[in-house]
């Protein structure tokens, strides 16, 4: 692969820098991603958690470049993947690069998968696209599903999506996402629609995967459980910004930001029941008119009087653990 | 006891053939299960998708007729009513679904939406209904204004609540809450499950609640059924049941949730997925499955037996 730029870090596979993606609406401008700057390293796995509408989805839409357009567009910032600038890519380049070094898999396994289509043919998609085919396609495809560990995968090759249950289509979705080893996989609430059995099984089966090849691994989910479960660091996001990220262990011992505190203090946590469950007061803010300071403010019990006027500036408060809040010092 | 159920059965016929259509089978979704529950109480419902725990909740809606068995709500047994009768029993039991983006039709305004059952059941004057709309606004943590609004102005949190405050507008006894919390962020999550048991203790109100989330089941149940393959293999009170659990699925599905903790990494309790209900394996259903499967499981359907009081399993071990 030609290299147009290396000026990204070595060891990086993902640097994002002050991505901006805003929406032009009829109501105005909706800034659903504000100045995000993250970066993953090769062979990490890397949770991106935060609630509906807090622009977790379309970080990753930017990443791929598939914001929805005319509407979405990416106004500034820049995405290094592999040391190289996504946005200066040729369409064709970038179509070339998806599925391939760069993929995703969509949250709704039933969904996201042609119905009149044999299995079979749409995983075959993607070796055919990126020009690696030969008489050995087949063969090929039942090795990746294999992989996945769908049983008999011989037989399931000819079958239609909806043949398949739930966990299985997710897993013919994971095999398509990983079938050219790529460098970086965006999975985008995977497990969100599964049973939790199962749940379980397609975690495990990430983890190995990411293990074995190296893929580094992007998961966007709002369930922080997952997080623990499976990631190295974690990057949470609120109302189009980051608000902290940290290694994961870090993360759940001393969580820093307000809202992340909350955030985890209102999993329901099995075998500690209480009264009542905690839950964090009011909704996020509209994305229309976002608060002009930092926009937990008018949901935060420790705001301060400069949280309203000015947004925080990120701070490290240990090693690659940052976070953008005033009660970490003013400077 | 507000909510009966006896050998409750509900098989659909597998049909195969256009023109000359016959059945080739049967799909038990729901085979043979019993529970009941006192006013003001919760009996949660878990299992994995496809064990048969939507159609109980749409056979006790009065949804769906079931194959034999009996349901009696507040005394009445509701399988073989039908007509006036049919139409007088659905003020008393409601229903919450799973995905308030499907559930509320998108064209009406949520003062349409909140009295619509008011207005099926030809309860008082428009006004009486106006006023009705507004204090259950007030009820579900909504706002006045909010009713001249359409449900896609709002967040999924909110629109939950809509369809809450629909369901307690003709004050039924019953409400059978299917999913009602998987569709929402963690957060709001926690205050529609607050919400919940807030109503409930207020209106004394019966809830069958239907999850496949134990941690949400565990926090708003008194009992809990566990279900598989339409089989309900494990009922017990709540503490009873997550302290002593005794089915082997009820093991796994407990050790399957996962824990905000990295420094509890879990491995995978459950290998495999649910059979086809279209040929369920024989002897008890759950042994391709069962880390401690005998002989004799393979051969021979398990009989229900209280191992302590309140608590029914359905295991040979």
């Amino acid at each position: 692969m030609m290299m147009e730029q290396t000026n990204g870090q070595p060891g990086k596979v993902l640097e994002v820098n002050d991505l901006r993606t805003f929406f032009y609406t009829k109501k105005g401008v909706v800034k659903a991603v504000d100045g995000v700057s993250f970066d993953v390293d090769r062979g990490e796995i890397v949770g991106l958690v935060g609630e509906s509408g807090c622009g977790k989805s379309i970080t990753s839409l930017s990443i791929m470049r598939l914001v929805p357009q005319p509407a979405g567009r990416i106004v500034s910032g820049r995405i290094l993947f592999n040391g190289e600038d996504l946005q200066l890519k040729s369409e064709e380049d970038m179509r070339r690069l998806r599925g391939d070094r760069l993929s995703m898999i969509l949250q709704d396994p039933m969904v996201s998968m042609n119905q009149i289509l044999t299995v079979g043919y749409q995983l075959g998609e993607v070796f055919r696209y990126h020009d690696k085919t030969g008489n050995t396609l087949r063969e090929k495809c039942i090795r990746i599903l294999e992989k996945v560990k769908v049983p008999s995968p011989e037989r399931r090759i000819d079958d239609y999506p909806f043949q398949f249950s739930g966990g299985m289509c997710q897993r013919v979705l994971i095999s398509m996402g990983i079938a050219n080893n790529p460098d970086l996989l965006i999975a985008d609430e995977p497990t969100t629609a599964l049973d939790v059995t199962i749940r379980a099984q397609i975690l495990h089966l990430m983890r190995e995967i990411c293990k074995e090849s190296g893929t580094s691994i992007i998961l966007i989910t709002h369930d922080l459980a997952t997080v623990a479960q499976i990631c190295t660091r974690v990057i949470v996001m609120y109302a189009g910004r980051i608000v902290e990220q940290a290694p994961v262990k870090a993360f759940y011992k001393t969580p820093c930001h307000p809202y992340t505190v909350c955030l985890i203090k209102s999993v329901p946590v099995l075998g500690r029941r209480t009264e009542r469950l905690f839950s964090i007061g009011g909704t996020p803010p509209n994305l229309l008119h976002p608060p002009q300071g930092c926009r937990f403010e008018p949901r935060c019990s420790q705001a301060l009087e400069i949280c309203r006027s000015q947004y925080p500036p990120e701070k490290e408060i240990a090693a690659g653990h940052r976070v953008s809040c005033w009660l970490y010092g003013q400077d | 006891m507000i909510i009966s159920v006896n050998h409750l059965k509900k098989h659909f016929p597998v049909i195969r053939g256009k023109i000359f259509s016959r059945s080739v089978g049967y799909i038990k979704a729901v085979d043979d299960i019993s529970f009941f529950l006192k006013r003001g109480e919760t009996l949660g419902l878990v299992g994995e998708s496809g064990c048969g725990k939507s159609t109980t909740a749409n056979m006790l809606l009065g949804l769906e007729r079931p194959t034999s068995g009996d349901i009696r709500i507040g005394g009445r047994d509701i399988t073989r009513i039908s007509g006036r009768d049919l139409f007088d029993f659905r003020r008393n039991v409601q229903a919450v679904f799973q995905d308030p983006f499907r559930s509320l039709n998108p064209r009406k305004k949520v003062k349409q939406i909140i009295s619509e059952p008011l207005m099926v059941h030809h309860v008082g004057s428009k006004a009486d209904r106006m006023r009705r709309v507004l204090e259950l606004l007030d009820l579900v943590g909504l706002e006045a204004h909010h009713a001249g609004l359409f449900p896609h102005e709002f967040s999924g949190g909110q629109r939950q609540r809509v369809a809450i405050a629909r369901a307690l507008s003709i004050n039924p006894e019953v409400i059978i809450l299917d999913e009602p919390v998987s569709a929402l962020d963690v957060s709001i999550q926690a205050q529609i499950l607050n919400l919940l048991i807030d109503l409930q203790k207020e209106m004394n109100l019966t809830y069958l609640i239907i999850s496949h989330d134990l941690a949400v089941v565990e926090h708003v149940s008194n009992h809990i059924g566990v279900m598989y393959l339409g089989h309900l293999v494990e009922l017990a009170p709540r503490d009873e049941l997550y302290a002593n659990p005794v089915h082997p699925y009820t093991r796994g599905l407990l050790d399957s949730v996962p824990v905000a903790d990295p420094e509890n990494i879990k491995a995978v309790a459950l290998e495999g997925e649910v059979p086809s209900p279209l040929n369920p394996p024989s002897g008890c259903t759950f042994h391709p499955r069962c880390p401690v499967c005998g002989p004799k499981c393979r051969t021979h359907a398990p009989m229900m037996r209280e191992v302590s009081t309140g608590h029914f399993v359905s295991c040979h071990h």
